[in-house]
């Protein structure tokens, strides 16, 4: 990292830590919002933007585990954080199994299985309203204590959350790890002829994106509206995961949280005018963006930057 | 006992002709581009819409609507091939199926929020084709519409597979499916194909849309449900066949039937999508597609 890279990275990451200190309620509801789609969208990048498996459940990786969370509450009374360790746990698990199923798809096959899978999940939480309460809505607790409505606490467990997830993928993104993913997007026939292994890279990049995702959903269930249903999986959300990503810049590590962050902000911006104004926003600008300008809104800024060598060059897909 | 069967699998043969429109477009450009359109629900929804503005504001009669509609989602499709997806094909992109899916992804998004934008979450009703409850024989009445629903896609199917199998065009659309170059060499503008293809999966869509339209009515999410279908549809048949998503869609339609009397109907589209992935992880290449050829 260049000194202006780890500037950059302190003064956002003190900015967000006192966004607490000065504003309550909504602000600090829209900052949350912001970091649970930080996180969602960075790991969703992992997956789409550095492995290229583009998988449209990530939305349903969520919502396991807010789901898994909020049901074990419900039936065995357990406490929310110990809830969000078994939801990050159990989307490992199914992130785990979808991508051993999904080893012999690829692209577009991949996309539909992915659909599917989620589709499945959602039309069950929904037809189950018995034991998910459906449409209803399922009832969760606050993270730290039921009465417990200070919301401060849940945010800088959201912001701890964020930020180990960046660490986390950028000492991956890095490592060697990073190039068998890398090299795995550009072919994958020449990857496995090279020697990487194909099987574990691809099911590990399944596994460290939903444990993400499972850990995102679940503590941002616990916080201000605290009620879940089944509409978190609808294709709407999956696509405001894909706009932030795209919009944001895909394939690097600052582009999702800066599209997550700019995306998030605008929707409660456009909320005013209409309900549904941001999806058509965010459409239009994901449609421009893949056609136009595919390294999105990092790719604008970071060009200036890195002319002047403040950021670190990209290095090239080579092994040493 | 006896009626309600035959009701119920002719409800079935209806809507499998219906699913069939559908998917045919969507396997179409599948196998000529290697392309999952993913908007191709917001076709069938744009059918549907027009033919509400032909029939209700503009006062024409549903026969000529349906023409009409046809005619303009085809041109949509069209206009979409030649501004957003030409490039996968004409110039050299990083990883174009990437590109494809998000594009069309989010083509679809926008299209439902337009609508919802500018037409709000109302339902439109356009003009019936064919009012009425109609007797077909004993004690078995069915909805004019839903008839000539059926008769009309039966006629629209059987037309795309005349153009497919016994014109030129058709056989041009089938050798760039077998091979773009071999296509090109000799001498058939698989550029040409490509935006041929597209103008057919708009026009069978907006044909299926236009058709549901009286019956089912049209708001801007209608056509989630039935690309669903289609999805499930061409996988089972096998991506880009042909003749397999014919099958497919009739065999969907009347099990979909009859199993909705034997097993809950909320869990339709649950087990539509567990084939879906089922066929993917045994044989990808579905019951009648052949196996991907690698370059």
């Amino acid at each position: 990292m260049t000194r202006f890279e780890r500037t950059t990275a302190i003064v956002a990451l003190v900015l967000a830590a006192a966004v607490p200190l000065v504003f309550q309620d909504y602000f600090l509801r829209v900052a949350a919002t912001a970091l649970y789609f930080v996180v969602l969208a960075s790991s969703w990048n992992l997956l789409v933007g550095y492995t290229g498996q583009l998988s449209l459940a990530h939305a349903a990786f969520a919502a396991i585990g807010a789901y898994t969370a909020g049901l074990l509450h419900r039936y065995t009374g357990l406490n929310p954080i110990a809830g969000v360790l078994a939801g990050g746990l159990m989307a490992t698990a199914v992130g785990y199994f979808l991508g051993r199923i999904c080893l012999r798809v690829r692209g577009p096959y991949l996309a539909l299985m992915t659909l599917g899978f989620s589709e499945i999940l959602r039309l069950v939480l929904q037809i189950e309203y018995k034991f998910t309460r459906g449409s209803l809505g399922l009832q969760l607790p606050y993270l730290y204590g039921a009465d417990n409505v200070d919301h401060r606490l849940g945010y800088y467990t959201l912001l701890g959350l964020a930020v180990i997830v960046l660490v986390v993928l950028h000492r991956i993104v890095n490592s060697e790890a990073g190039l068998y993913l890398k090299a795995i997007r550009e072919d994958e026939d020449a990857a496995a002829a090279m020697g990487v292994d194909v099987v574990k890279w691809k099911v590990n990049a399944f596994v460290v994106s939903g444990l993400f995702a499972g850990l995102a959903g679940g503590i941002y269930a616990h916080l201000f509206v605290n009620v879940i249903a089944p509409q978190m999986l609808l294709l709407s959300e999956m696509g405001l995961i894909l706009a932030m990503t795209i919009v944001g810049g895909l394939g690097t590590l600052t582009g999702p949280v800066l599209g997550a962050v700019v995306l998030v902000f605008l929707q409660e911006e456009l909320r005013g005018i209409s309900p549904h104004a941001h999806l058509l926003l965010f459409s239009i600008l994901v449609i421009l963006v893949m056609k136009f300008y595919r390294r999105g809104l990092f790719g604008l800024v970071g060009d200036a930057l890195k002319k002047r060598g403040w950021l670190a060059k990209t290095p090239p897909i080579t092994a040493e | 006992m006896g009626v309600y069967l035959v009701s119920q699998l002719l409800n079935g043969l209806i809507f499998g002709l219906i699913y069939c429109l559908i998917a045919l477009g969507l396997t179409v450009v599948f196998s000529i581009m290697r392309v999952i359109n993913f908007a191709h629900g917001e076709f069938f929804m744009l059918g549907g819409y027009a033919l509400y503005l032909f029939t209700v504001p503009l006062g024409l009669p549903p026969i000529v609507g349906l023409p009409l509609s046809m005619a303009t989602v085809c041109a949509f499709g069209v206009l979409v091939e030649r501004s957003l997806l030409r490039p996968i094909y004409t110039t050299r992109m990083e990883r174009p199926e990437e590109y494809a899916i998000i594009l069309t992804f989010g083509l679809a998004l926008f299209l439902q929020n337009a609508a919802l934008w500018s037409l709000g979450a109302y339902e439109y009703t356009p003009m019936s084709f064919w009012e009425g409850s109609k007797h077909v024989f004993g004690d078995l009445y069915l909805s004019g519409d839903r008839l000539f629903a059926a008769g009309m896609a039966a006629l629209i199917i059987a037309a795309t597979l005349l153009i497919v199998y016994r014109t030129w065009l058709g056989h041009a659309l089938m050798a760039a499916s077998q091979s773009q170059v071999g296509a090109s060499v000799v001498g058939i503008s698989v550029v040409r194909m490509n935006a041929v293809a597209m103008g057919l999966a708009g026009m069978l869509a907006a044909a299926a849309g236009s058709l549901l339209g009286p019956i089912f009515l049209i708001y801007p999410d209608v056509g989630t449900v039935p690309v669903i279908k289609a999805f499930v549809i061409i996988v089972l048949g096998g991506m880009g066949s042909i003749p397999g998503a014919v099958i497919a869609a009739i065999l969907l339609g009347v099990i979909e039937s009859l199993g909705s009397i034997y097993i809950s109907v909320a869990y339709r589209d649950v087990y539509s999508f567990l084939v879906l992935i089922l066929v993917l992880v045994v044989r990808p290449h579905g019951i009648f597609g052949q196996r991907e050829r690698r370059a």
